[in-house]
C-alpha cells in the first residue's frame, strides 16, 4: 500500500480512523474536505498506474448507501441489497469492472459504520428475509485487518432477525471469523476459478489451494458456505479444468455445508469494457471475441452455455441439489 | 517505446539559473513569447521559464506539453515559495494545491519514492504581505497543475517548492540571487529526484500493441465506416490473442467483400478465444 492517507476533515477524530493511522506513522496524512476531490476527477487519473500503489482515503458516506441489486443478482430472497464500506479492493483481477468504472484505484473507506447499520436496519425491517451484498465493490475480507469490517458487521448481522449479509472473497483471510460463533446470518462465500485462471487474471489473490483450506476452515466451523463460480471464463480446455475445480471445491467442503452456489459466465458492461481495454490494450482476455447483448458485453449464446454447462453439469452430477443453484446473466 | 522525458516549468529567471547548473543545456529560441526555454544535451528535459503568476505559469505548461505531446512525459514545477515559519532553503513535496481565490484543490500524487518532507501548497493571485496559511504560498502551482492535468496524469505530475522567505524575511529586499541560492543549495537532491521520475516513467509506461497499417485493407474492399471500425477491432485482437501469428490482405484475397472479410476474421478471433492460456 502506498504510504498516503487522505482523510476527509469531518472523519479525524474517528475511532476506527485513528488506529488505522497509527499502524501507519511514517504515512503522508493529507486532509480533503470531500473524497471526490481526490477520487473523482476522471480526465486526469490512470487506474492502471495507481493500482501500483493506491493510497487510502478515510471518509463518510452520505445519502444512499444502501442499494438494491440488479434484479439478475440474487441468491434465493427477492429483497436483495448491497453496501460496500471499501471502493476499490487489493486484488488486481483483469476481469474487474470496477477498472472500468471507477476513475482512481485508491481504497475509498467508508467509517461511519453506525449510519450503515441505521439503514440496514430500517431495511431490514420492512423487508423480510432480506439479503445484504457486502463485496460489490471490492473483496469482503481482503483489507479487514485495516478496517475492522467483520469486527462490526458480524456481530451486527447476528443480531437481526430476519436479514443476512454475504460476504465474498477472493482471499484465505478467514481468521477473524472463527472468534465467532457460527449462524446462519453470514453467507461466506468463495469466489473460485481454476488454478490456471487465477495464475492468468486474478493477479495478488490467494491461490486456490488457499482459498480451498479457507472454505474448509470456515465449514468446520459452522459457517454457512456460499460457492460463486463467477465469472466463469471461456479458454483451452475449459470443461476438464472446471470438473477439477469442482472436484477438489467439493472434496473440502460438506454438500450440508453449502448455502448457495452461483454460476455465471463472464460479462462487461459495454462502457466499462472499453475503458478497462483502453487501460490494457495487451490484455488476451479483452481481446476475446464478444457480442453486444443491451450494452452488456457476452460470449456468444452458444459459448455461453457451452462453460455455463461446463460448471452445473458437474455439479449435479455430484449431488448437489438444483434449488442451490443460481444463474447469473446479463 | 517513447524515451521518458522531463518537462519542467519554473517562473523565474533566477530559479531557471540554477536548474542549469545540473548538466549541459541549450537557450531554445523558439519558446512562447515571453518565455525562456532550455533543452537539456542529453535531451532527457526541457525547461521553460514563464514568468510570475499562475496563469503565466499555465500557458508557459500548456504550450510546452502541446509541444510535447508525443513524448512520454513528467511535468515538474519548481519554485521558490513562501512559508510563515519555515526554514529557508527547505524543500517540500507538494501533496495539496488550493487555489485561494476559487478554493479549488489538486492532489499530486508521487510516482515515486523522494524522501523530501510534504506539504500543501496555496497559490495566491498576488504577492502577500501577511502569510494567509500555515502551508506554503506562492502564485503559481494552482496555474501549472490546473494546465498540466489537461496533457499528463496527475501521477506524472510533480510541484517542487523550496522555501525562499518567511515571517522574518523582508520581501522587498529579498534579491534574485538569494533565491537562486536556495535552490542551487538543493541541486543535488533535485538531480536524484529527476532520475527517480525517469525511471519510474519508464516502468510504467503501458505496453502499447503494434497495430498495423490498415491502408492497405482500405484500398483492398470497400469498408463502411462501422466495418473498419470492426476491421481494426478485429486485427488488434487477433494480433493480441496470437502475437505470432501477421495478418495479411494476400491471404484473403479470395474473398469478395468487405463484410465476408470481416466475417473470416472474427471466426478466427472465435477459434483463438478458445485457445486462450493453451500452455
Amino acid at each position: 500500500m502506498s504510504k498516503v492517507i487522505y482523510i476527509e476533515k469531518q472523519c479525524e477524530d474517528d475511532v476506527k480512523a485513528k488506529a488505522f493511522m497509527a499502524q501507519y506513522p511514517n504515512a503522508d496524512i493529507i486532509t480533503c474536505d470531500h473524497y471526490k476531490s481526490v477520487f473523482n476527477p476522471k480526465s486526469y487519473q490512470n487506474f492502471r498506474l495507481q493500482k501500483q500503489k493506491p493510497a487510502f482515503i478515510i471518509a463518510n458516506k452520505q445519502g444512499v448507501r444502501v442499494h438494491p441489486t440488479p434484479e439478475t443478482f440474487g441468491i434465493g430472497s427477492h429483497n436483495n441489497y448491497y453496501f460496500s464500506h471499501l471502493l476499490n479492493c487489493p486484488y488486481d483481477c483483469r476481469y474487474c469492472f470496477l477498472q472500468g468504472m471507477y476513475p482512481s484505484a485508491h481504497y475509498v473507506w467508508f467509517v461511519n459504520y453506525q449510519d450503515y447499520m441505521q439503514d440496514i436496519k430500517a431495511i431490514a425491517k420492512t423487508n423480510n428475509n432480506s439479503y445484504f451484498f457486502s463485496g460489490y465493490d471490492g473483496d469482503s475480507l481482503a483489507l479487514n485487518k485495516q478496517t475492522k469490517f467483520l469486527e462490526y458487521f458480524v456481530p451486527f448481522f447476528q443480531g437481526l432477525n430476519d436479514a443476512k449479509m454475504e460476504l465474498r472473497t477472493k482471499s484465505a483471510l478467514v481468521e477473524p471469523l472463527m472468534q465467532f460463533e457460527a449462524s446462519e446470518h453470514i453467507v461466506c462465500a468463495f469466489s473460485l476459478s481454476p488454478e490456471l485462471i487465477i495464475k492468468h487474471t486474478e493477479h495478488r489473490t490467494a491461490s486456490l489451494e488457499k482459498r480451498l483450506q479457507a472454505i474448509k476452515k470456515c465449514a468446520d466451523h459452522g459457517w454457512p458456505i456460499g460457492l460463486r463460480f463467477d465469472p466463469v471464463i471461456y479458454f483451452h480446455h475449459y470443461e476438464q479444468a472446471y470438473q477439477d475445480l469442482i472436484e477438489q471445491v467439493l472434496s473440502v467442503v460438506p454438500k450440508d455445508r453449502i448455502h448457495s452456489i452461483s454460476v455465471g459466465p463472464m460479462r462487461f458492461p459495454k462502457d466499462y469494457f472499453v475503458t478497462m481495454k483502453k487501460l490494457y490494450p495487451e490484455e488476451p482476455l479483452f481481446s476475446q471475441y464478444f457480442e453486444n447483448n443491451g450494452n452488456v458485453l457476452t460470449y456468444p449464446k452458444d459459448i455461453e452455455q457451452a462453460i455455463t454447462q461446463a460448471v452445473i453439469q458437474p455439479l449435479l452430477e455430484s449431488g448437489i441439489s438444483e434449488k442451490l443453484l443460481f444463474r447469473c446473466y446479463a | 517505446m517513447s524515451k521518458p522525458y522531463l518537462i519542467l516549468v519554473v517562473a523565474l529567471s533566477c530559479e531557471a539559473k540554477a536548474i542549469r547548473q545540473m548538466g549541459e543545456w541549450k537557450r531554445d529560441n523558439a519558446a512562447l513569447k515571453g518565455c525562456q526555454l532550455y533543452n537539456r544535451s542529453d535531451k532527457s528535459m526541457s525547461m521553460i521559464v514563464s514568468g510570475s503568476g499562475k496563469i503565466a505559469s499555465a500557458l508557459a505548461s500548456s504550450w510546452l506539453c502541446e509541444k510535447l505531446k508525443n513524448k512520454l512525459v513528467a511535468i515538474i514545477n519548481i519554485g521558490v515559495a513562501g512559508k510563515v515559519d519555515g526554514n529557508i532553503g527547505d524543500l517540500f513535496w507538494i501533496n495539496k494545491v488550493t487555489e485561494q481565490s476559487t478554493k479549488k484543490v489538486w492532489f499530486p500524487q508521487s510516482p515515486t519514492k523522494h524522501g523530501l518532507a510534504t506539504a500543501g501548497i496555496v497559490t495566491c493571485d498576488q504577492v502577500q504581505s501577511k502569510y494567509p496559511v500555515a502551508s506554503l504560498v506562492d502564485m503559481e502551482a494552482s496555474g501549472f497543475i490546473q494546465a498540466a492535468t489537461k496533457w499528463v496524469n496527475i501521477e506524472n505530475i510533480i510541484v517542487l517548492k523550496c522555501v525562499s522567505d518567511n515571517q522574518t524575511t523582508d520581501l522587498i529586499t529579498m534579491q534574485a540571487e538569494d533565491i537562486f541560492k536556495s535552490l542551487a543549495e538543493k541541486i543535488n537532491v533535485l538531480e536524484n529526484i529527476f532520475d527517480a521520475v525517469l525511471l519510474s516513467l519508464r516502468k510504467f509506461e503501458q505496453v502499447r500493441v503494434k497495430d498495423q497499417d490498415y491502408a492497405n485493407w482500405f484500398d483492398q474492399w470497400h469498408f463502411t465506416f462501422t466495418q473498419q471500425h470492426q476491421l481494426k477491432d478485429h486485427l488488434h485482437a487477433l494480433k493480441v490473442l496470437n502475437p505470432d501469428m501477421e495478418y495479411h490482405i494476400h491471404q484473403y484475397k479470395h474473398v469478395h467483400s468487405a463484410k465476408e472479410v470481416i466475417k473470416l476474421l472474427k471466426d478466427q478471433r472465435i477459434e483463438l478465444s478458445g485457445c486462450l492460456y493453451h500452455e
